[in-house]
């Protein structure tokens, strides 16, 4: 080998050394109050009182895990005394809680000394934050998640885990037989690849069934494909006209906008769906609909169509029978196919989790199925 | 696939991979699929019209891989789901520094360090697991690993988040030691109930030095470690990545330039692992590395023993 190429070797070599460790040194470091912003109000850590939105219960699960570290839901007055990793050393009902560090938990003193979280902030306001370096760690609803990162903000977003789907509730006036198609006929009408794509921005996956591909590898056996004339057909042989009213909450955006697709598609079909904010909360008249978001209890798909069963079920006032505990894939892909084919529920699209991560954050994971915010876990290293 | 379909009759077989079954391992599990139905007098239709459709598709899921079966029979479809083990068969590589990896143990709780005694044979008799809090000693039972003994090493205050973790058998079992952060446990590891834990500085902890050699060496790399090798006269080192414990990882070998100014230069291809490699020792004599990684996908935490080779 000639001395110069021996050299542009060398260089080629180091210059591989620099592009394979891109980042310095991973050990954690201790220190440092850990900025968060979120949109749910928290109005209390009681589980006893009853939440206004599924975001609401779904924060206060989450600021109870770091309390107590386990999915038992805890008072505000035990939270202080808790084996979690924090507890709250102040709090405002509905705007801001602060957690410091507990430094005798058994599993370790967390890294962080605090965690100061927002609620209620807007999701604009919380980029904002993000971007003037006024918090460390922000939610960002799903469909924002594609245009933060175009903006250039460090987006971590979860594999898609929970499920957005339409309810039929109970209803009395319908025959079984009835229920179903109409069910099928509504199913048959969404085109779920536009919410995805239109709605979501991409960020999601349509459904089909209850558990995601990720999960079981099974998904894709469960059409998510728009049927217009299968869905016209089945609306000709239900006969009769039906008002259909379908609700969501009134303080969801993404619920609003789905809602007001799904009333278009069926529409189209010859169905009628009209639209209504937080209503209805049972069939009075005619077939009543809810929008319900739902988050996977775990990432074994048996264990997580078990808990979609056992909640959506009583809901839709249907009996959903859950996989055998020594079930394996074939046993959970029957009883999925069993709650599908009840058109009781209509699953429509999986949701990720995103977070907007600022410069100082490190060792961020964005929580799993049955997981909670990984604070314990989070450091704070240098600006990037 | 019997079940759902009984022989004899001609079929159209169609397998498609939508998991991560790299292709030579599709194209082995067509084979089987093939074997298997003429087991069950089933065969495929060629030219000829075929009595029934099957599509194949490999899956993977969080649990594994299953093979579903989607089986076609004029207006009947019937659906067969099985699940398959994952085969984790690391890949060879050829130039430089040749890896190869193979799992010792694996555990839900945190695994610090590990080490493997040698029996009489040569074969590894003992296995030591050293964990924030405990040191187990695993006896092999024909291929499996049985816990026969366990220590309680007592916290001088609660333990540190990330405690690191040594074991140092280079003078023997009967004179083992195993430090962790603050304290440390010596005595005959053939005979656990002799071991002696006590609390000591952790300046001169085994970690301080090689954070010290990797900061003069490796700077960027995450953990690195000097084992015993040297190809082309030059001395081995084996290396993870720099990213944090979210992500997965790898371990790279680098050939250490002896000359002034040479560093160290990338060596053959490294291994991939399925999360962070959260402790990374040279295993004394042998060419090669103790490993603790975590998998992101289980959750466990995983002990490797990664051995070297000069590969020209």
């Amino acid at each position: 080998m000639s001395r110069r190429r021996a050299a542009t070797s060398l260089a080629l070599a180091a210059a591989l050394i620099v592009a394979v460790h891109a980042e310095a040194s991973h050990r954690p470091r201790m220190g440092g109050t850990l900025r968060f912003e979120i949109g749910a109000s928290v109005n209390s850590l009681d589980p006893n009182a009853k939440p206004a939105t599924f975001k609401e219960a779904l924060a206060r699960d989450e600021i109870n895990w770091l309390l107590s570290e386990t999915r038992k839901v805890i008072t505000e007055n035990e939270g202080a005394g808790a084996g979690g990793p924090f507890r709250v050393s102040d709090w405002e009902p509905g705007k801001r809680v602060v957690l410091v560090a507990n430094e005798n938990w058994p599993q370790g003193r967390p890294y962080l000394d605090s965690i100061e979280i927002q609620m209620a902030r807007s999701a604009h306001d919380r980029l904002l934050d993000l971007d003037l370096d006024r918090a460390d760690i922000v939610e960002i609803a799903p469909e924002e998640a594609r245009r933060a990162s175009e903006r250039g903000v460090h987006v971590s977003v979860s594999q898609p885990d929970e499920l957005l789907a339409l309810v039929f509730l109970p209803s009395s006036e319908a025959a079984d037989a009835e229920q179903q198609k109409i069910g099928e006929a509504v199913s048959r009408s969404i085109d779920r690849a536009a919410i995805v794509n239109f709605i979501l921005q991409k960020e999601g996956e349509p459904a089909g069934g209850f558990l995601p591909q990720w999960s079981s590898g099974t998904a894709f056996l469960f059409s998510t494909a728009t049927d217009p004339v299968a869905a016209r057909n089945l609306w000709s042989e239900i006969g009769r006209s039906l008002k259909i009213t379908l609700g969501y909450d009134a303080s969801d955006s993404l619920e609003h906008s789905v809602a007001e697709r799904i009333s278009v598609d069926v529409r189209e079909t010859g169905g009628a769906i009209s639209v209504v904010p937080d209503g209805p909360a049972h069939s009075s008249k005619g077939e009543g609909a809810r929008l319900v978001r739902l988050s996977m209890s775990s990432p074994n798909p048996r264990e997580a169509l078990a808990h979609f069963a056992n909640e959506l079920g009583p809901l839709a006032g249907a009996e959903f029978v859950a996989p055998p505990v020594d079930g394996g894939p074939q046993q959970i892909y029957d009883a999925e196919r069993a709650m599908v084919n009840t058109y009781r529920v209509v699953p429509l699209v999986w949701l990720p989790r995103a977070y907007g991560l600022g410069p100082r954050v490190r060792d961020w994971k964005t929580p799993g199925p049955g997981e909670g915010w990984p604070f314990a876990d989070v450091w704070l290293g240098d600006m990037k | 696939m019997a079940r759902v379909l009984p022989g004899p009759a001609k079929v159209d077989l169609l397998v498609s991979n939508m998991s991560s079954l790299r292709p030579e391992q599709v194209a082995a599990a067509d084979d089987w699929l093939k074997t298997m139905l003429a087991n069950h007098r089933l065969r495929t239709a060629g030219n000829q019209t075929a009595e029934a459709n099957v599509n194949v598709t490999l899956s993977e899921g969080v649990t594994g891989f299953v093979l579903v079966a989607q089986v076609r029979r004029g207006a009947d479809e019937q659906t067969a789901i099985f699940a398959v083990d994952k085969d984790g068969t690391p890949g060879k590589r050829a130039g430089g520094v040749a890896l190869q990896d193979q799992l010792i143990w694996e555990q839900p709780g945190k695994i610090l360090d590990f080490a493997l005694v040698q029996g009489p044979t040569g074969d590894a008799s003992q296995l030591i697991v050293l964990e924030v809090g405990r040191l187990a000693f695993y006896a092999r039972n024909a291929a499996q690993w049985q816990l026969t003994n366990s220590i309680t090493i007592p916290p001088m205050r609660p333990w540190l988040r990330a405690p690191r973790g040594y074991i140092d058998l280079s003078h023997g079992g009967a004179q083992g030691v195993a430090l962790l952060s603050g304290v440390q446990c010596k005595g005959d590891f053939t005979n656990p109930s002799a071991i002696e834990c006590s609390f000591v500085s952790q300046e001169s902890a085994p970690w301080a030095g090689q954070d010290a050699w990797k900061s003069r060496v490796l700077e960027s790399a995450g953990d690195a470690s000097p084992i015993s090798l040297e190809c082309d006269s030059r001395p081995v080192a084996l290396a993870t990545g720099g990213g944090d414990w979210t992500q997965t990882d790898f371990i790279q070998g680098y050939e250490i330039g002896t000359q002034k100014g040479q560093g160290a230069m990338a060596s053959g291809n490294p291994i991939e692992f399925k999360g962070p490699i959260t402790a990374l020792w040279s295993n004394g004599a042998t060419a090669g590395a103790r490993a603790v990684m975590q998998n992101l996908q289980t959750g466990n935490f995983e002990a490797h023993l990664v051995t070297a080779t000069c590969s020209h």
